[in-house]
């Protein structure tokens, strides 16, 4: 399965894609694509995966089923007015239904040819039974709540532009509409918190999942760390009710934005909890490529900050045995081993 | 065929009555001359007509006086800071023809641009804002996120400083007439053209295919 999408810089390849062709798994091995929410750094390359991996199953937000997203969608189209437009999220998800159209073009039954799941909380999104010496496999969504499902129709409307206001880019709406998920493989069990936020009430984010009574009674040893490892989307009491002591945690860095994710308070924090926590770059960014002098000299006075978005591609690989044993872990690229 | 062409007034010095360039008599049908640097100013009289005419800067108005009167479709335009073009299509005249007059305006102040990006704004601070910028001279150069100051924008664009608004920033040399060259940063702002009604309604009809994608429908 493929859940949520980058690119490299460099190839302009999706990264899951290039690691795959690596493997030498063919694209239509594979069974379940998750679009976790249509945030730009989490749909880079979905659509070219969504393309290519004919047979997979498509899973998004079911806080995106509505006339509104449908609405905002046709509007990222509309307000295109330059090149910095077209590489947002909203765009990425436009050829996302481009291809599931297709699909229905070349006569794939229809269930095939939207979104197979909108994903809500206690949502089988993939099930495999034990067979042939191999163990059972199950993807369940552990949210968005029906709460939050609602309260997103709202927002989505808010987002949708008015007449007279200028074509700017579509705005993105809040992380509570994303899919965490939750896998079991065999005893392995991986918790993927996308970037689910905290606290936003008992009917939504980590509050709704830990109160859920769909949630699984297990605890998983390896941990997507929600959010980049943001302060905003810790909840302590996943770490004491749906992990195990001292998991196995991977942050991914978020170089975007007022502060670049995570920051050194969230990387304390987390090696707190557990002293198996990776990060696949650099937490602060990277440095800009150099420009000629004359160039240099002009933006060190111009610009209070400057960082490249993208970085090279780092990648943290656990692999397991479908027993109990521990991960293995290695780390490529610019990922490395949190430590105090 | 000779034609007369017609005086040309300057605004600045009056009308012209220097004869015609001996250069350019004699110009075959649809060619293209230029005269030659040396030439004089604006004649008062050619042998040719003209479909182009550069002229110098501050010569925009054709004289009226002239023993036949060029058609309405005279159109002067400023478009560079050396020279002013004044196109003439005279329909059945002779075409192609450019005769570029010396230029007469002090050289002025130029610019060199070093570097080029657009970029979009994300947040909007009291005294700053960020943006994420694209090289426009490499499609392949990774995306960079920059603080800039508001103090860096020109008064008349600061309201357009909002999430979303796009702007144009070039780096680069200003060189005076003298060849001082001082280094420069200068921010364009968009103004992003407004949704209209009929935008949104297209938008919306648009939507129901989406629908129909996502299931809705």
């Amino acid at each position: 399965m493929i859940v949520d999408s980058c690119i490299d810089r460099q190839t302009r390849m999706p990264v899951a894609k290039a690691y795959l062709t690596r493997l030498g798994v063919a694209l239509d091995a594979v069974k379940l694509v998750v679009v976790t929410h249509w945030h730009d750094d989490h749909m880079r390359g979905a659509a070219e995966i969504v393309r290519e991996a004919g047979a997979a199953r498509f899973a998004c937000s079911a806080a995106l089923r509505s006339e509104e997203f449908a609405t905002l969608l046709a509007c990222g189209a509309e307000s295109m007015t330059s090149s910095m437009t077209s590489s947002s999220g909203i765009d990425e998800f436009r050829k996302i239904l481009d291809a599931l159209r297709q699909r229905r073009a070349r006569g794939v039954p229809a269930a095939n040819a939207g979104p197979d799941h909108w994903a809500t909380h206690g949502q089988v999104l993939y099930e495999r039974p034990a067979r042939d010496g191999v163990s059972q496999a199950r993807v369940l969504s552990l949210s968005p709540s029906a709460a939050t499902v609602t309260r997103a129709l709202r927002e989505l409307g808010q987002l949708l532009p008015q007449e007279g206001e200028p074509k700017r880019r579509i705005r993105q709406g809040a992380n509570q509409v994303s899919v965490a998920l939750w896998i079991d493989a065999g005893y392995q069990r991986a918790l993927l918190g996308s970037d689910l936020p905290a606290g936003t009430g008992p009917s939504g984010g980590w509050s709704a999942v830990l109160s859920s009574s769909t949630r699984p009674a297990q605890r998983a040893r390896i941990l997507k760390v929600p959010h980049h490892g943001s302060q905003s989307a810790d909840e302590p009491a996943i770490w004491t009710e749906m992990l195990e002591a001292e998991p196995w945690a991977v942050v991914t860095p978020f170089a975007s934005g007022r502060t670049p994710l995570p920051t050194e308070a969230d990387l304390k924090r987390l090696i707190k909890r557990t002293p198996n926590a990776y990060c696949t770059g650099r937490p602060q960014g990277w440095s800009p490529v150099r420009r000629q002098p004359a160039v240099e000299r002009t933006l060190r006075e111009v610009a209070r900050s400057r960082r490249t978005i993208l970085g090279p591609v780092g990648h943290v690989r656990l692999r397991y045995s479908l027993e109990a044993a521990d991960p293995t872990v290695e780390l490529f690229g610019g990922a490395l081993k949190v430590s105090a | 065929m000779a034609q007369e062409l017609p005086a040309f007034r300057s605004r600045q010095e009056g009308p012209v009555e220097t004869d015609c360039w001996p250069a350019l008599s004699g110009v075959e049908l649809g060619s293209q001359a230029r005269a030659p640097e040396s030439a004089p100013f604006a004649p008062s009289h050619l042998f040719i007509r003209p479909e182009k005419v550069i002229l110098p800067e501050g010569v925009v108005t054709p004289a009226t006086s002239t023993s036949q009167p060029l058609p309405n479709s005279l159109v002067g335009t400023n478009t560079s800071d050396r020279t002013q073009e004044a196109m003439l299509n005279v329909e059945g005249l002779v075409r192609g023809v450019i005769v570029k007059v010396p230029r007469l305006a002090p050289p002025r102040t130029r610019s060199e641009i070093l570097q080029q990006w657009e970029g979009e704004v994300r947040t909007v601070d009291a005294d700053e804002f960020t943006a994420v910028i694209r090289d426009l001279g490499s499609a392949h150069a990774p995306e960079e996120e920059v603080t800039l100051a508001r103090e860096e924008v020109s008064d008349g664009d600061l309201q357009l400083v909002q999430p979303g608004a796009i702007f144009y920033w070039a780096v680069g040399y200003r060189i005076s007439p003298g060849g001082q060259k001082t280094r420069t940063s200068e921010l364009l702002f968009r103004r992003l053209p407004a949704w209209s009604r009929r935008q949104l309604e297209r938008a919306r009809e648009h939507a129901r295919e989406f629908e129909r994608v996502l299931g809705i429908r």
